[in-house]
């Protein structure tokens, strides 16, 4: 993945719901750009639109205005098929919970969407990615057996493993304590540095930032600052300007 | 609490949708039926206690004459100097001789009017209006025997009018003028008969040759009398009864208005059972729906309970909403189901009219039958949320909101214990019937347990056996897997959503089963006993005299012989026996004989069956003493002893012994053997030649003769598949609930799915997928139930009416693909509505 090419890109992104004077922006006029091997946190109080924002870059979420590149397909004239297939081979996804089928091993699971596309998925790299979130001895148990962390670490190794062109993470270590979700922040940033990956999350959680790249801040569906390397205290700062502390957590 | 309840039902009414639909369908089956056979009830009520006009008593011989006439006894011609005692008793106000027979009227087309079934009156008319519910509408009473009266449903049918000619077969052509028309009790006919009335010499020269003569003088049929005003029934009955003297029987008023019905009683006692417990199949399919609608909506709820208990309801208050909100639905579903019900009760009056049981008028709506198909339906509904709502009530509130979809254990050591001794006497059950002397019963009673023991292991046997039938989806890859796991996550779920089906096909299995036993028994009897080349038959079973006469001339028949009824008393019993050339007949049929020799049954001599020889004590050689219908005696010995009796009964006699005493010789049917060189289609051509002029009578081939008995069968099977689809239909909406209520459950998994690149086509594959292993695991148990249901009861059959069991695969490979289609069918909705959820929604929901 060659640095600074974007992969994914917002263009005067607008997302209203509703209409005349009851309208609700979601976002208002947004231009972001997803730059390949890094990784970037979306930040904002609730309601800033962020995740909003990262709905439409996955093409889970259609905008009202403007354009979302991903890849170098424009999202906006895909049907629901090519969707699907987009976010089934380039797109991974961990949510803030419930990333597994209950039905399915973990092995299963993170084999799901290389199967659903009819394909086997390459040994190496699944060894690779296991390796990597380091479950080898977990693989045959149901997620049911799993801890929160457990689950979310098949999550990341589920979404790796189509090798994506981007990676998204809604809230990833929202329903996790702590130290668990120190480990699972920085499975993300290793998939980046060393696998390769480009990773966009979504948090309101100053902390889960300093392991980003950089940051932009969202606010009444904007951005309003950007930082590079974010530190808890410089991105406290930015979120108090907004409101954010007082609204979120 | 009841805001509570009335809330739930408006909330969850989608989900209650396939509750009420299966209350409704159970219940208008039930209704159809009840008011149905009721209806017909009184319909029969009504018409013989017409057709028995204002008969105050009726004398008829003792005795029997040979043959039945619609399965019941013939009496013997009477005398007709009793007419002239009878009249002369005091308290008679009229007296007249009456003749009833068969007469098949030929319509303006040329073919014989009537279905096959209804009986085809032939009546005696009488001008006392007190003697018959007929009264002429236009022209007159007919007067010359080759006069008749129509009745006007049947002159309509056969385009027939006053003035016309056209012929009836009695079964002898008689050439005659339609001279009026007549209404039956203001009807234009007695139900789904044909009628035609005689003046009194008419039917003394036509009907009375099916009674036939006694010493070439025409004897009465019956004598039709009433009263003098003022005078006791049971009185007047015993005064003729005096007067009329030996060799008579005299029914009272009473006596032969209850003969009347007796007929009828027979067929209603049979049909009533038969299409009630149809209706109870439909409904008891319809209680697993129920069930299973009330386990789901009720698991929902969990969490809701559990709130409501968090903040103060009592265990009894959460039940009691449960069970308000079943009540209630059952309550108003059954109204419904009842109005539906009445068009049910059309349908299967139209059924029924088909079948030749079809009678003109409206529905029969009693209270008790409009309370009790409510009342069932409502008690059936609440009994099947019992369960659910006591385990909703027994959930501790904390659990209840902590709860997540956790799968309720369904392998528990009670249930195993249950379910296996259930299917221990179901064994044992079956052992009794078949090896033991339990017979049917035993047979009836071991499927029945059977079943029941598959409903309790259900649980258990769905999730192991779900994989199994799943193993095919693998080769879908990931979208297979997908649905062969949630067809077994919930295996109670799954057991008792395929539960329904489950008893409906069985039911479909059993019956195609035995059709196929009971149509190859036949067709080998049939294949095994007739030798000759062509058969020939007709309506009613009565080939008139004189045809197998007339084939046998032909020159391209080598030799025909008919077979016909006689009655005889054989060392003082009267017996049904069967006449014929015997020596010709044993060529054409085999009769397997056993001891004699068959071809030395001429002059002196009879045949008996093992059965008869067994019973009777007789052998070869033994001596019998023979007294006919008019009294004549001689003796005959035992010439052979043969042990096929399916077509030939127990005694066969030459005709030599019976003609010209009394008893006209008709045939069941002529065997025919061609001459050699002329092939089945030239022989049939010469013989249709001859009969051509006989619009009654068929020619047959073997092959043609077991196809005609096959599709007899097939029509009662085709009958029974109707009143099962009702079930399909109600067990199939069960799975379409099921399965949507599971996927509502799923909605966020089905959301993930989505999400990680799932393609709607997928996701609407593998609900469909899931939907067909739990309709193809319904069918299969039910296919297998069912042959080997129909196997236990061929087995214990004693009655030698079905020789061999017969699975008729083809039959059955269809079954299954149907049930494998319904699957199909079952989850378009619930697949098209989970695949069009955006994949947002289900993560928002989460």
């Amino acid at each position: 993945m060659t640095i600074n090419v974007p992969v994914a890109r917002l263009v005067g992104a607008e997302k209203t719901y509703g209409s005349g004077p009851n309208a609700v922006h979601a976002l208002a006029g947004v231009d972001l750009d997803v730059v390949g091997g890094r990784f970037l946190a979306v930040m904002g109080p609730s309601g800033s639109g962020k995740s909003t924002l990262m709905h439409c870059l996955a093409g889970l979420d259609t905008l009202t205005r403007g354009s979302v590149i991903v890849g170098g397909t424009e999202l906006g004239s895909l049907s629901d098929r090519a969707l699907t297939r987009l976010r089934r081979d380039r797109i991974g996804f961990v949510f803030q919970q419930f990333n597994l089928i209950p039905t399915l091993t973990c092995r299963e699971n993170i084999e799901l969407p290389v199967r659903l596309a009819g394909r086997r998925l390459d040994r190496a790299w699944f060894d690779t990615i296991v390796g990597a979130v380091g479950l080898g001895h977990r693989l045959d148990h149901r997620p049911a057996e799993l801890s929160g962390g457990q689950q979310q670490r098949v999550a990341v190794a589920r979404a790796l493993a189509t090798k994506p062109d981007l990676m998204f993470a809604d809230e990833p270590t929202g329903n996790l304590d702590s130290r668990t979700g120190a480990e699972i922040l920085a499975f993300l940033r290793d998939a980046v540095d060393e696998l390769g990956q480009t990773v966009a999350m979504v948090t309101h959680d100053p902390v889960a930032s300093t392991y980003a790249h950089g940051a932009v801040i969202l606010s009444d569906g904007r951005i309003v600052d950007r930082v590079e390397e974010p530190t808890v205290d410089a991105v406290l700062d930015l979120l108090t300007n907004v409101g954010g502390l007082t609204c979120s957590a | 609490m009841l805001r509570v309840t009335l809330a739930n039902i408006g909330a969850h009414k989608r989900r209650l949708v396939s509750t009420f639909t299966a209350v409704v369908l159970g219940v208008a089956f039930l209704a159809g039926v009840l008011v149905q056979t009721a209806t017909l009830q009184h319909k029969f009520d009504v018409m013989f206690d017409t057709s028995s006009a204002e008969v105050d008593a009726v004398v008829r011989s003792d005795r029997s004459a040979p043959g039945y006439d619609d399965g019941e006894r013939i009496h013997a011609p009477l005398d007709p100097a009793v007419l002239d005692r009878v009249r002369l008793v005091p308290g008679v106000a009229d007296a007249q001789a009456d003749w009833e027979g068969t007469a098949v009227v030929i319509g303006a087309d040329g073919d014989p009017l009537g279905t096959n079934g209804p009986p085809k009156l032939g009546l005696t008319w009488h001008d006392d209006p007190e003697l018959s519910a007929y009264r002429i509408v236009d022209g007159r009473a007919p007067v010359a025997p080759d006069e008749v009266v129509l009745a006007v449903g049947t002159a309509s049918d056969g385009d027939l009018s006053v003035g016309d000619r056209t012929t009836v077969l009695v079964p002898d052509e008689v050439a005659v003028t339609v001279v009026g028309l007549a209404t039956f009790g203001g009807r234009d006919s007695a139900g789904p008969t044909t009628t035609a009335l005689f003046s009194e010499a008419g039917a003394r020269a036509h009907l009375a040759t099916r009674s036939g003569g006694v010493d070439g003088t025409v004897g009465l049929g019956r004598i039709l009398l009433t009263a003098a005003p003022g005078v006791d029934d049971d009185t007047f009955a015993s005064t003729v009864r005096a007067a009329a003297g030996d060799g008579t029987e005299t029914l009272s008023r009473s006596e032969f208005r209850a003969e009347n019905r007796d007929g009828i009683d027979d067929v209603m006692n049979f049909l009533r059972p038969a299409l009630l417990s149809f209706a109870l199949i439909a409904l008891l399919v319809a209680a697993f729906s129920i069930y299973n609608t009330f386990a789901i909506i009720v698991a929902q709820r969990t969490r809701e309970a559990g709130l409501l208990r968090a903040i103060g309801a009592s265990r009894s208050q959460t039940l009691r909403a449960v069970l308000a909100e079943s009540a209630l639905v059952g309550l108003v579903a059954s109204i419904v189901g009842l109005g539906l019900g009445l068009l049910v009760a059309v349908g299967l009056g139209s059924l029924l009219a088909r079948g030749g049981l079809g009678l003109p008028g409206g529905l029969l709506l009693a209270p008790a039958t409009s309370i009790g198909c409510v009342v069932v339906g409502t008690v059936v509904t609440v009994l099947c949320a019992l369960g659910p709502a006591v385990r909703a009530s027994r959930v501790a509130p904390m659990q209840a909101l902590r709860a997540a979809d956790v799968d309720q254990s369904a392998t528990s050591v009670v249930r195993l214990v249950i379910g296996s001794l259930t299917a221990a006497a179901a064994v044992v059950g079956v052992l009794w019937a078949t090896v033991g002397s339990g017979g049917m019963a035993a047979g009836g009673l071991a499927i029945a347990l059977g079943v029941l023991a598959l409903v309790v292991l259900g649980p258990i046997v769905a999730a192991p056996a779900g994989r199994v039938i799943g193993l095919p989806l693998r080769l879908r890859g990931v979208t297979g897997d997908l649905a062969r796991l949630n067809a077994v996550r919930n295996p109670r779920r799954t057991a008792s959503s395929s539960a329904a089906l489950m008893i409906g096909v069985a039911i479909v299995a059993l019956f195609t089963v035995l059709a196929a036993s009971i149509t190859a028994t036949v067709d080998d009897q049939i294949r095994r006993q007739v030798g000759g080349d062509l058969v020939v038959t007709a309506l009613g079973g009565t080939v008139p005299p004189g045809t197998a006469a007339e084939v046998a001339e032909q020159p391209e028949v080598a030799t025909a012989t008919g077979f016909g009824p006689a009655t005889l008393t054989l060392d003082g019993q009267e017996e049904q026996v069967i006449t014929s050339d015997v020596p010709t007949l044993t060529g054409l049929l085999e009769t397997d004989p056993v001891a004699g020799d068959m071809s030395s049954v001429v002059g002196d001599r009879l045949a008996v069956s093992q059965a008869e020889a067994d019973r009777r004590g007789w052998a070869v050689g033994d001596t019998i003493d023979v007294e006919r219908v008019d009294g004549t005696r001689t003796e005959l010995v035992v010439g052979a002893v043969y042990r096929t009796t399916d077509l030939l009964g127990d005694v066969l006699v030459p005709r030599t012994v019976v003609v010209d005493h009394g008893q006209p010789l008709t045939d069941f049917a002529v065997m025919v053997e061609l001459a050699d060189g002329v092939s089945v289609a030239a022989g049939r051509a010469a013989i249709e030649r001859t009969v051509a002029d006989l619009p009654t009578v068929d020619v047959m081939d073997r092959d043609e003769l077991s196809a005609s008995i096959a599709q007899e069968v097939n029509t009662v099977l085709y009958l029974v598949y109707g009143m099962l689809a009702l079930s399909i239909v109600i067990a199939l909406m069960g799975i379409a609930n099921t399965l949507s209520l599971s996927t509502l459950e799923r909605t966020r998994e089905l959301g993930l799915l989505r999400a990680v690149g799932q393609t709607r086509r997928q996701a609407r594959a593998m609900i469909r997928l899931e939907s067909v292993v739990v309709a193809v695991y319904g069918t299969a148990l039910g296919m297998a139930v069912g042959v080997l249901g129909a196997w236990v009861l061929v087995a214990s059959d004693t009655s030698g009416q079905i020789g061999g069991f017969t699975v008729p695969a083809d039959q059955l490979a269809v079954v299954l693909a149907l049930g494998a289609l319904a699957g199909v069918v079952a989850a378009i909705r619930p697949a098209s509505r989970a695949s069009r959820r955006q994949p947002l929604e289900a993560i928002a929901g989460g």
